[in-house]
């Protein structure tokens, strides 16, 4: 199992954009399975991480894998889509800003050319590759992406098969109420993802985090306001991570009811490792399919 | 700084810590400090940076304060070996950062601390500099 979500890359030039697809097979992980009888779609949080992945490749080939960027803040990522088994997702990141000390992209992912998710203005420091992952290792991660697709579509359907989505749920939920709820989960150090995220510093993914603060406001608008419907469309605003969180970490998560504006619900999230603050997000909205 | 140099940036940059702090524009005075009154983790400096550089189109580099001072001084006459401020570092820096009220430094300060001195003040003015500098620049 990997953790690296861009199959191929078609397009780029260094240090500024680049164009890349993400096949979606039956051997992916991180599906979500909304309706009974639906095909599962790829949780749209790693949909984000591979347009990520796909402007770090290029940030780094920029500096030679000497400096990587990693975590960060994103201003705005809105879903609109979802991406299925047997689709193919373009993706399209754009960095605006790329110096020794910041990345800053954009970027939009579609299907069959309608636009499934879009991230705005997400920030990552620029850090000593060395200190996540030999620089070695990086740069020859980055040449096994296939520059074919053909190569690329075939070898998605050999991945190790395992899909789920349980790494994204909390263990337990706590204190539901009017005001929000509580999720604590408890990160165990032989969770796959983090053999990629990273060889030699392992740290949760933002995604995944990004993925939990989602599924906790489903279980809330299911759990304890009886809302079960489909969500249409998501969108997560001035989400940070200010410390990284590690292997053995239990983090607390505080999801806050903002009630509903318009036909949206509004939540906001902190999240607390040992009572300090690893990772907010200001608004998340949920419109639901009437 | 003049006051009116003040008032073209201040609200600017009031609008950019809100927005990268998440808290609330009424909650943002000239002298609180941004990362002991106002909460900034070091992504968020990273994060008003970038937003500095759209808004004001300059730039504030990172440990500015502390290159300004090592350039008056010194290395050695700046920082003692414990990470300390010399007593003449503690001095050059309270010249250099004169728009922190005096309250905020103390008599052993790291040069680790010097982040935690820095004023929604001091940031104006560290934009108002660059400013003119590269107005400068562009006079030729």
């Amino acid at each position: 199992m990997s953790f690296l979500f861009v199959d191929c890359i078609l397009e780029r030039d260094a240090g500024k954009r680049a164009v890349g697809v993400k096949y979606i097979s039956l051997n992916d992980s991180f599906f979500n399975c909304s309706k009974q009888g639906a095909k599962p779609e790829l949780s749209p949080s790693i949909v984000a991480e591979a347009l990520g992945q796909l402007a770090a490749w290029v940030a780094m080939e920029k500096f030679h894998f000497a400096i990587r960027p990693v975590g960060g803040t994103v201003s705005d990522i809105t879903i609109s889509g979802s991406a299925k088994i047997g689709d193919k997702v373009f993706l399209e990141s754009h960095i605006e800003v790329l110096d020794e000390t910041m990345m800053v992209f954009s970027g939009k992912a579609t299907v069959d050319g309608k636009e499934i998710l879009s991230v705005r203005k997400a920030l990552a420091p620029m850090l000593p590759t060395d200190l996540f992952i030999e620089c070695k290792e990086a740069k020859k991660q980055f040449e096994n992406i296939f520059q074919s697709d053909k190569q690329a579509e075939s070898s998605s359907h050999g991945r190790s098969s395992f899909h789920s989505n349980q790494f994204c749920f909390y263990d337990q939920f706590t204190e539901c109420s009017d005001e929000g709820l509580v999720g604590k989960k408890t990160l165990l150090p032989e969770a796959f993802y983090f053999a990629d995220h990273f060889p030699k510093k392992p740290v949760f993914p933002f995604s995944l985090l990004l993925d939990c603060y989602m599924n906790a406001a489903k279980y809330y608008l299911k759990r304890h306001l009886g809302l079960s419907g489909r969500v249409s469309s998501t969108r997560i605003r001035k989400a940070k991570i200010y410390h990284f969180i590690e292997p053995k970490d239990t983090f607390v998560t505080k999801l806050i009811s903002k009630g509903k504006k318009g036909d949206a619900y509004h939540f906001s999230f902190e999240t607390t490792v040992e009572g300090k603050k690893v990772s907010g997000a200001e608004q998340v909205l949920f419109q639901l399919e009437s | 700084m003049e006051k009116e140099e003040l008032e073209a940036i201040y609200p600017q940059f009031k609008a950019i810590i809100a927005d990268a702090l998440v808290v609330d524009e009424e909650e943002i005075e000239l002298d609180k400090r941004l990362i002991g009154d106002l909460g900034a983790e070091s992504i968020d400096f990273l994060d008003m940076r970038f937003q500095i550089e759209k808004e004001f189109k300059v730039v504030i580099k990172q440990g500015e304060i502390e290159q300004k001072a090592r350039q008056l001084l010194g290395d050695e006459k700046f920082e003692a070996e414990s990470g300390f401020l010399t007593p003449r570092g503690l001095e050059v820096l309270k010249q250099i950062l004169s728009d922190v009220p005096s309250e905020y430094f103390k008599d052993e300060m790291k040069v680790s601390d010097i982040p935690s001195l820095l004023t929604v003040r001091t940031f104006c003015r560290l934009i108002c500099e660059a400013q003119k500098e590269t107005q400068e620049v562009l006079q030729g």
